[in-house]
């Protein structure tokens, strides 16, 4: 198991790296300078040179990629040039809103998903199991700034329920902080809602054919014993193992949510910094995603290494 | 009786592709899913035939016009009838879908056979490229291949295909890995094949129906991507007609004509369905064991 752990280990720490040299491949390939727009058309070419030495823009390209990542072993990432603040600050400004909308939908997309995963596979072939999995279909085939604008129309423009755009922090007004969050939390749940109970549905049809099952059902257990205790607990696994992939999906996500409702975090971050050609910020948030989503499968696989001996073999 | 004649007269291959067109349309859904894909293709290789009016002509005198005999699903904030733009944006869309699955699954599938076959530090660099592409999401990597491309129809048809290529590559080297124990490999080697005419005669052939229904669920995927990337303002370069930039056009009007931004995202959700349903239905049809699962 150790040496399963090490080799992991291993991995993860190498795709990270590979992470770094793509995201600072790929910002250093995009046109435009980004002091150039950060400046305006009015900039004196004194400016932009001041700037750029500024930034540290000036070096070769190996020097700066050295830099970033010497800084970001010391705990620091830089600093913005759109914002004229360190990475780090605006990130922690950021990352609550982000939370705030992707914490809750994964919470929320997990538990229901894996609950109408269990419902319509042990309900197969019933009305109830063509009903739920017909509209999982259509919620992955949703996009969802669509399912957003819907609800807008609806809850936001219509009967006035909720707030159509914007975000109020928690210490500010609990209840507006509340209200801001109810309509990005339903789009972002959706999507990964229902992927979760289209894979709890065969993940769950795959196990309850299994001989153990039929061996719980013979010794005369109870029908919610087998399906909670023998089924689910072993259909769990390629749901969990998704999970680190969710995570990213999840935080994705949030570039188009965040844009739709007009929230001032990671996500909207990334879009501006991209756009705007802002380095740091994008280098610095790509890497915080992706070595979540590292952290997240690199946790996820020892566990269940630990758990079911196939996939430490494998 | 005439019936019983024919079929009693069926060769094995017949046989076998009547039991796959059987399993294969199956259900109701996939039925309709396939007739929908069907009238999409229809409409957008017919596109200029099919279409009522001009879908850049801009007529401001009938600018965000409601439903009606003249413009069936109205016009835009330029005029434009819905409609058309809708039946050309299906050309975008489903171009978008099918040359991205195409440069994913052909790069993908290259790689994963070389990851596979060859092995070693070769496996290894691939698959860690591939595992660190995936790592990063979706949306922001096709937002940073979008924005160095540039936006337009060749560029994000390249980017989505980029974004997509390390699933078909995982996928052909854990097919690889499992073929390339088999006799008729071993058997092939020893004949003195070349490593490249064992790996493409022997090998490939087999790793092509799993990404096959790959390729048919990653075509609803693009079509969404296509449209995230065009809603966020990163896709096709308007006037053409696409069904994310539509949605986001529509936006801006939405309390007093929400039909401008409702209308194209039926018709996204119509055609990322009808390729889902049909991709489900493939997989299901090429392995009997997972029929129904899904």
């Amino acid at each position: 198991m150790g040496k399963y752990v090490f080799k992991r280990l291993g991995q993860s720490l190498i795709v990270v790296f590979i992470v770094t040299v793509i995201v600072f491949g790929l910002m250093h390939l995009l046109p435009g300078d980004p002091i150039q727009i950060y400046l305006g058309d009015t900039a004196t070419e004194e400016q932009i040179a001041y700037y750029t030495k500024q930034f540290g823009l000036d070096q070769p390209l190996p020097v700066q990629y050295i830099r970033w990542i010497g800084g970001l072993f010391k705990g620091e990432m830089g600093r913005s040039i759109t914002y004229s603040i360190d990475v780090k600050e605006l990130l922690l400004r950021r990352v609550a809103s982000t939370l705030s909308v992707t914490f809750p939908a994964f919470v929320l997309a997990l538990l229901i998903g894996i609950c109408l995963g269990v419902i319509t596979s042990t309900h197969r072939g019933r009305t109830l199991d063509s009903l739920l999995t017909s509209i999982a279909n259509v919620g992955i085939a949703t996009p969802a700034f669509w399912i957003g604008m819907i609800l807008v129309y609806i809850f936001g423009l219509k009967l006035k329920w909720l707030p159509v755009q914007g975000y109020i922090p928690f210490s500010e007004s609990p209840s507006d902080y509340i209200k801001c969050l109810v309509m990005p939390v339903i789009v972002l749940t959706l999507g990964h809602l229902s992927s979760n109970t289209r894979q709890t549905r065969s993940s769950m049809l795959e196990v309850i054919s299994q001989d153990y099952i039929r061996t719980a059902r013979s010794k005369g257990l109870s029908e919610k014993t087998v399906v909670y205790k023998h089924a689910l607990r072993n259909a769990l696994i390629p749901i969990v193992t998704m999970m680190g992939g969710a995570v990213g999906a999840l935080l994705g996500g949030t570039v188009v949510i965040e844009n739709l409702f007009n929230i001032p975090g990671v996500g909207a971050l990334m879009l501006t910094a991209i756009i705007n050609k802002d380095y740091m910020v994008v280098q610095n948030v790509t890497f915080v995603i992706a070595v979540a989503v590292v952290i997240c499968n690199l946790l996820i696989d020892i566990l269940y290494g630990y758990i079911d001996p196939r996939i430490r073999v494998e | 009786m005439k019936k019983e004649k024919e079929a009693k007269v069926l060769t094995p291959a017949q046989e076998r592709r009547k039991q796959f067109l059987d399993t294969f349309f199956a259900t109701i859904p996939v039925r309709i899913g396939f007739g929908i894909i069907a009238v999409m293709i229809v409409c957008a290789v017919f596109a200029p035939l099919v279409a009522p009016y001009d879908p850049y002509t801009q007529d401001l005198t009938n600018m965000l016009q409601g439903m009606s005999g003249a413009h069936f699903f109205g016009t835009d904030a330029l005029g434009r009838d819905l409609l058309s733009r809708i039946i050309y944006g299906a050309r975008a869309s489903l171009s978008v879908g099918l040359v991205s699955t195409l440069i994913a699954g052909s790069v993908g599938i290259a790689l994963g056979l070389m990851a596979g076959y060859l092995g070693k530090w070769i496996d290894a660099v691939i698959m860690r490229v591939m595992d660190a592409m995936m790592s990063i999401p979706v949306v922001i990597l096709a937002l940073f291949i979008g924005s160095i491309l540039g936006k337009g129809l060749g560029n994000i048809m390249l980017c989505i295909g980029i974004v997509m290529m390390p699933g078909y590559a995982r996928m052909t080297r854990g097919q690889v890995l499992s073929v390339k124990q088999l006799d008729y490999v071993t058997a092939g080697k020893i004949s003195g094949a070349t490593r490249m005419k064992n790996a493409v005669k022997h090998i490939l052939p087999n790793c092509i129906a799993p990404n096959l229904v790959l390729a048919t669920m990653n075509l609803g995927t693009a079509i969404l991507t296509e449209a995230g990337l065009s809603y966020l303002g990163m896709g096709i370069n308007p006037p053409t007609a696409s069904w994310g930039a539509m949605v986001s056009d529509g936006y801006r009007y939405l309390q007093e004509y929400p039909h401008i931004a409702i209308i194209p995202g039926i018709f996204i959700i119509l055609t990322v369905w009808a390729f889902n349903v049909c991709g489900d239905a493939l997989r299901d049809a090429t392995d009997p064991r997972l029929r129904g699962t899904r």
